[in-house]
């Protein structure tokens, strides 16, 4: 596979999941966002 | 999904905006931006200035709330959730169970209908109108009876957010124990957290803890009022206890609230990410404020009826005397 499937790839999966996620229930929605704030803050 | 969230942009600009104000005004005056927060939600929504536009934003505040409840997490000191944890689920327990009996035989003496009284012992009981619904849904309840029961859950809501830091104020408890206090008496999870945070930020994280361990009561309270529902109509054919329900209506965040609890708490982020985890709560805690504010319709609670408003004041005053008995011999 090339990079340029790599990249469609991984946009896909990123979209399908963003997806996912706002179609979700609001309790998930709020764990995933406040748990990626701290993962964000530990990565910044 | 990008339309959707574009329709979301200015409820969020409106509620930022409404934020920001606030925590001004909260550090140039002796005001708390919690309550100006929330008066200044009241005020637009009885003004009706806002355009319909700006509801979908608006209405994510329960999002922004329940996203700041699981950055709470970073707050807790596990070390001191060992020492007063046990003690707190000890007191949710008990303030639980005499709650329900309580409302229960309360409701039957005053002659509040048999199919009304789970659903208001479960928004008392629990957490507010969640518990109505999650109730509603394991007793096949009618639609009537659920937004009855949740008008009386939600005029309460907005009378204990001002009654009950004012009482705090009066009793002379300490932080600690007004907080868990207000997570013992207090419905929805919302009002209880500003209720808290309004007196201190110790009360506020204390007040959401332990609302957090009773609304992780829902599950057995649903469960148990469809099986008792069960055997009294004979059979289990009009109640029934449907797992994936109660597993919709489960309050996800507090898996959330563990994880970030957990992984700060541990130590296995740094102090700066604990810092910015805090900060991100403190205006998560704001912005949902207000858009808590937009939710206070006057209007609307003006259907509450007269039986369901005395079984929950009752209920109220009782559980409140209790839970302040309990909280000043064991905290």
């Amino acid at each position: 596979m090339d990079s340029d499937s790599h990249l469609f790839l991984l946009t896909n999966t990123v979209v399908r999941g963003v997806e996912r996620v706002t179609d979700a229930d609001r309790g998930w929605k709020a764990t995933l966002l406040g748990v990626g704030i701290v993962l964000a803050g530990s990565f910044l | 999904m990008t339309r959707r969230l574009v329709r979301l942009i200015p409820g969020l600009v409106v509620l930022t905006a409404v934020a920001v104000v606030s925590r001004v005004v909260g550090a140039e005056t002796p005001l708390n931006p919690l309550v100006v927060a929330i008066g200044s939600g009241v005020a637009l929504a009885a003004t009706g200035v806002l355009p319909l536009w700006t509801r979908p934003g608006i209405d994510t505040h329960k999002l922004l709330l329940e996203t700041g409840i699981v950055l709470l997490g970073a707050r807790l000191s596990l070390d001191r959730l060992a020492d007063s944890g046990l003690v707190v689920a000890g007191l949710v327990a008990v303030v639980v169970v005499a709650g329900v009996a309580f409302s229960e035989l309360l409701g039957r003496f005053v002659g509040v209908e048999r199919e009304t009284r789970p659903l208001l012992t479960a928004g008392a009981c629990i957490c507010g109108v969640s518990a109505v619904v999650a109730v509603a849904g394991s007793i096949d309840s009618k639609e009537a009876d659920i937004s009855y029961a949740a008008a009386t859950i939600l005029l309460f809501d907005a009378v204990t957010l001002v009654v009950v830091p004012v009482l705090g104020s009066v009793v002379g408890l300490s932080d600690q124990s007004f907080g868990v206090w207000a997570g013992l008496i207090m419905f929805s999870t919302g009002p209880t957290a500003a209720a808290g945070f309004v007196v201190s930020e110790t009360a506020g994280r204390w007040a959401t803890v332990t609302k957090l361990v009773r609304n992780a009561f829902i599950g057995v309270f649903a469960v148990g009022y469809a099986f008792r529902y069960a055997t009294k109509t004979g059979g289990g054919d009009t109640a029934s206890v449907d797992v994936g329900e109660l597993w919709t209506r489960f309050p996800k965040f507090l898996i959330g609230f563990c994880i970030v609890a957990v992984v700060v708490g541990t130590g296995a982020v740094g102090a700066s990410t604990q810092a910015t985890a805090v900060t991100a709560s403190d205006w998560l805690f704001t912005l949902a404020f207000v858009g808590l504010g937009f939710d206070l319709d006057l209007d609307r609670l003006r259907s509450v009826g007269l039986r369901p408003l005395l079984v929950v004041g009752f209920h109220l005053v009782a559980v409140g005397l209790l839970a302040f008995g309990l909280v000043s011999v064991f905290l």
